[in-house]
């Protein structure tokens, strides 16, 4: 009875360690969020080998965003259009002024920034393991200051897939689990 | 919808007197990566046609007139160019469609859609699409499962066009339903998935979709001519300028697009896997480019398996059927008369 109390609780704590961890989270201590009512993002940058990988990590932001309510976000086009107007080669390196301009052209009080730094499928075996690594950013486009970040790592190869050899969560799930989480923690 | 709706009225005791409708087919675009589609399925659809009473415009005919006006639009047709078609050929009705997939594998897989415009009014008046894999054919011990792609696409074709007689479509030309519709614009969808077509293919899907739920879908070459008037081409997302251009031109009051991230097909038999898509769709007002509603829609094809593999869908097309469907409700509803009260 005592091995057996034993084993749960390893196994226990094995499931809970197997969760993974949280996100690395800033949120600004003095900003009140309840001011931002029209967000925009913008199109992730892609830093993994993973093609395509920024543009599709951005619309499922922008489903989450949603989906959560908190605050209007505007259509994706017309992002795109406004930042084509700047020439903008790498939208994590916008600078002060333009974050305030294309805020008053988007009408937005927040912008959201990012980049995926890793989109990748590492075969073992007979089983595939999907790990997503995203960072994100709100800046307040009134003063060009960081309000929000986050950053965050998910593996679909969890506890209990790595014990029986089950079928680990495919790219798709992986990314929308590691979104879940980065948002979770804007909008909880 | 719509389609069901309508009382079936026959032309039984006046077929004799009344001139048949007439209807011209434009070359289907074919996403299928594979040629034989096309021959195969021109030859079947031109046989039901003219089996359900349909005068066919002989092809070389409207081959003369999309040469002679340079349309090479096959899936995306504008308003204008049917307008043409239809002084030229007086015809009444136009198809066009897609063969969607078309895979000849151990066992096979199809799918098509196709629309039919009304010339008279410039508009989509009907839709279907259909697919199968043998697989689904297999029943107990997988005696009636179809190997052969001809007898699948038979099939395939036969339930698109079951309801495709002229009464009908006759009918629905002066329906005052698909007249008051609600006008909605379906910008292609963005693709990230290994098949290079998937975006057209769940656009044509949606298309099919849209027109069956009642709304008024305006022509894809309508909304191509109009971005590229731009000197742009839009595909899953939409700025405000090409917004105002769909409201105020072509008098669209939605606009619905979104991106394709999973578009694959299985592998059937004992070991075999299921197909699987992950899609999302976004509903926006054209005149105010708000967001309304947004929606992330997946399933496999094992997601409706009951007990060993029944249940489960094996064609990919068909998992895109109802996955389109389940966008449709989730983000555009039934016919919208007042968005403002649902939102």
């Amino acid at each position: 009875m005592r091995y057996a109390k034993a084993i749960f609780c390893v196994l226990l704590i094995m499931a809970v360690g197997g969760c993974g961890v949280k996100p690395t989270v800033f949120l600004h201590p003095d900003y009140n969020f309840r001011f931002l009512e029209r967000v925009a993002v913008v199109p992730f940058e892609n830093l993994s080998t993973d093609q395509g990988a920024g543009a599709r990590i951005t619309q499922v932001i922008i489903t989450e965003l949603f989906s959560s309510r908190a605050f209007d976000i505007v259509e994706p086009g017309e992002t795109s259009r406004v930042l084509e107007s700047y020439s903008i080669i790498r939208t994590s390196a916008l600078t002060k002024e333009q974050i305030i301009s294309i805020g008053k052209q988007l009408n937005v009080q927040g912008l959201i920034l990012g980049t995926v730094t890793e989109s990748s499928s590492q075969r073992s075996g007979s089983s595939t393991s999907n790990t997503v690594t995203i960072m994100a950013r709100m800046i307040e486009t009134e003063t060009g200051s960081t309000i929000w970040s986050a950053s965050h790592s998910v593996n679909g190869r969890g506890f209990w897939s790595s014990i029986f050899g089950t079928d680990s969560k495919s790219q798709s799930e992986v990314t929308r689990k590691c979104v879940k989480r980065v948002i979770g923690t804007l909008i909880d | 919808m719509i389609l069901s709706g309508i009382a079936m009225t026959s032309f039984a005791g006046e077929g004799s007197q009344r001139p048949s409708a007439t209807i011209a087919v434009l070359p289907f675009a074919n996403y299928s990566g594979n040629a034989d589609a096309q021959q195969v399925g021109d030859s079947l659809i031109l046989r039901f046609l003219n089996e359900q009473g349909w005068t066919v415009i002989p092809r070389d005919s409207l081959r003369q007139i999309l040469r002679k006006h340079r349309i090479r639009a096959k899936n995306g047709i504008s308003a204008e160019q049917v307008a043409v078609i239809s002084a030229e050929l007086s015809v009444d009705c136009l198809l066009i469609g897609s063969f969607d997939i078309y895979d000849d594998k151990e066992i096979p897989e199809t799918a098509v859609s196709f629309r039919i415009i009304d010339c008279e009014n410039q508009r989509l008046i009907a839709a279907a699409s259909s697919a199968a894999s043998g697989e689904d054919y297999a029943g107990l011990f997988g005696m009636g499962r179809i190997t052969s792609i001809i007898d699948l696409n038979r099939k395939v074709i036969t339930r698109a066009f079951a309801d495709l007689n002229p009464t009908r479509i006759m009918s629905l030309k002066a329906d005052p339903d698909i007249l008051s519709a609600k006008r909605i614009a379906v910008v292609p969808f963005d693709n990230f998935s290994p098949d290079r077509n998937a975006g057209d293919i769940i656009s044509s899907i949606l298309i099919s979709e849209l027109i069956r739920a009642g709304w008024d879908v305006i022509l894809p070459g309508d909304i191509f001519q109009l971005s590229r008037s731009q000197n742009r081409v839009t595909r899953g997302e939409i700025d405000l300028d090409l917004m105002r251009g769909l409201a105020e031109k072509l008098k669209a009051d939605y606009v619905i697009t979104g991106s394709v991230f999973d578009f694959a097909s299985g592998t059937a038999g004992v070991d075999g896997s299921t197909p699987k898509i992950e899609l999302n769709g976004r509903l926006i007002d054209s005149r105010t480019g708000r967001i309304l509603s947004i929606a992330e829609i997946g399933s496999r094809g094992t997601d409706s398996e009951l007990l060993f593999r029944s249940g489960t869908c094996y064609s990919l097309g068909k998992l895109a059927q109802k996955n389109i469907r389940n966008l449709r409700k989730k983000i555009a509803g039934e016919r919208i008369t007042n968005f403002a009260d649902n939102d």
